[in-house]
């Protein structure tokens, strides 16, 4: 069989996030602790782990994880180039190559991050990025090289601003029913939201993520182990990772055609076409909003509408669970639940495909994780739970 | 640094590279130049930062920070801070660069500043 086709499955997820600056541990008893309550959701041995992906330039080697997990042996450790967000798929893709061809058996996928430790986000990012030509014209930030794509993208192709204000309020409606949000119980308000302090026009405060502290993980393994354990497995149906030419760390020099989008040109395609799926196949979706305006770009590249359908299709009413045609960031996405690098969103994936979501959307089968937009590398997975065929 | 705006050009195939490159993709050459281009071009796109970063500190907020495509070179984009007036700042904006240096962090960097025509 070609593809991960549900060969391999998530059977397990840990979270723990607490607001910025106070998580009462270093980064790594943090991670540690997302890890066991991954295995203890699962019903797995820690011990039994053998295998390590992360994304994001995660600062916690996998080999110093094994003395707190008993861990027999390490087979497979790896990262997902980039600074950004955008590699948290392509993590499951590098866990899923690594079970399917023997080289591994369990693998955790994670990212932790805790300010006292890995320092701010944002900055760390850049520093990955960054060179003198960009700092010489005041760029340091993601959210500003974001807001220049989004200025492109509001201009270029007419995307009407009340889209990216729709996004904001989905992620606040599904984070405020979800207890562990930071917006749990919070009203969205347009006057608050459009009142918001600038940051880097055209966003406000209320359009950027804005980081946690915290970690999460998930366990893979293959689907016939994953049958024997604990709680019903949710399969990788596909992963796509990467860059198309004319995409990626270019100093703004990205093509035309690709400028002001999320950077999904071929990774949206090699998806679908690796899992025989189309955008209408998908229930529910995980899209990663660094900012509010890269999710709509996301969206769009990902063919769920093109530019001219961006204004009807997102919209309010559209993105909310249960009732929405494509209900997004059901746990209140980064913007909403926190902003651990993104690895909430993989997590509610799979709360979301199980019915644990405090958000769920009725016998919903397929769950797409569109990660990090923008990022010079971007990578998204679909999950689903039943194997193809 | 001379205040000259220059571009990576293939020695062998005549085309622009930017960002520069070691290997010509194209030709294949390892051989390139760099030509003096005029700093004339359009807005591509903008974003006026309203919020105090670490890391840029030679600007004072709110500063406007701008992508401008090449008048030679349309598809070369090249980054800069606007200065002077802004009221006509919009996408298809023309514009003019000046080369110069800035200070960031104690290290002295080259940096092009842009004004509206
Ligand atoms: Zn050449």
């Amino acid at each position: 069989m070609n593809g991960i086709a549900g060969r391999v499955a998530a059977a397990g997820t840990g979270l723990r996030q607490f607001k910025r600056g106070t998580s009462p541990q270093p980064e790594r008893g943090v991670l540690i602790g997302a890890i066991l309550d991954a295995c203890a959701d699962a019903g797995f041995e820690p011990s039994e782990i053998d295998g390590f992906t992360t994304y994001g330039d995660d600062n916690n080697e996998p080999v110093r994880l094994m003395p707190d997990l008993g861990m027999k042996e390490l087979r497979w450790s790896s990262s997902v180039f980039g600074g950004g967000g955008g590699g948290i798929a392509g993590a499951i893709g590098q866990a899923a190559g690594a079970i399917l061809t023997g080289q591994a058996t369990a693998i955790i996928v994670y990212r932790a991050l805790v300010q006292g430790n890995s320092g701010r986000l944002s900055q760390a990012v850049m520093a990955h990025h960054l060179n003198s030509h960009m700092v010489g014209a005041g760029l340091v930030s993601p959210a500003q090289m974001c807001a220049l794509r989004a200025n492109r993208m509001f201009d270029y192709y007419g995307v009407p601003k009340q889209v990216a204000e729709d996004v904001v309020r989905a992620c606040y409606y599904h984070g405020s029913r979800n207890p562990d949000a930071v917006t749990y119980g919070a009203e969205f308000s347009h006057e608050a939201y459009e009142g918001s302090r600038y940051i880097a026009e055209p966003f406000h405060l209320l359009d950027c993520s804005r980081e946690n502290d915290g970690a999460g993980a998930i366990l893979l393994v293959s689907a016939e182990r994953a049958r024997d354990l604990k709680k019903k497995p949710v399969y990788v149906l596909g992963v796509a990772q990467g860059a198309a030419m004319g995409w990626g760390d270019l100093l703004e020099n990205d093509d035309d055609d690709q400028y002001a989008t999320a950077g999904f040109k071929s990774v949206a395609q090699h998806l679908w076409r690796q899992t025989g799926l189309k955008p209408a196949d998908i229930d529910v979706a995980q899209v990663y909003e660094n900012f509010s305006a890269q999710a709509i770009a996301s969206i769009v590249d990902h063919g769920f509408c093109s530019w001219e359908e961006a204004g009807d299709f997102i919209r309010f009413e559209n993105l909310i669970a249960p009732t929405g045609k494509l209900p997004i960031n059901t746990s209140g996405g980064n913007i909403g639940q926190g902003f651990i690098h993104g690895v909430g969103m993989m997590v509610e994936c799979v709360h979301q495909l199980r019915g644990e979501s405090s958000n769920p959307v009725p016998d919903a089968k397929t769950c797409l994780l569109a990660g990090g937009p923008g990022a010079p590398i971007v990578s998204s997975a679909i999950f689903g739970t039943e194997r193809p065929g | 640094m001379k205040g000259e705006v220059r571009i990576q050009f293939c020695a062998r195939c005549r085309k622009y590279r930017w960002p520069a490159v070691f290997h010509c993709p194209d030709c294949g050459s390892w051989d390139h130049v760099w030509k003096p281009v005029s700093p004339k071009g359009k807005i591509y796109s903008w974003t006026r930062t309203w919020h105090t970063f670490a890391g840029a500190d030679a600007f004072e907020p709110p500063f406007v920070s701008i992508v401008v495509s090449l008048e030679e070179i349309p598809a070369v984009r090249l980054l800069g801070v606007l200065e002077g007036d802004e009221q006509n700042l919009a996408t298809g904006a023309k514009v003019s660069g000046k080369a110069h240096k800035i200070t960031v962090n104690g290290t002295v960097i080259p940096a092009l500043s842009w004004t509206l025509d």
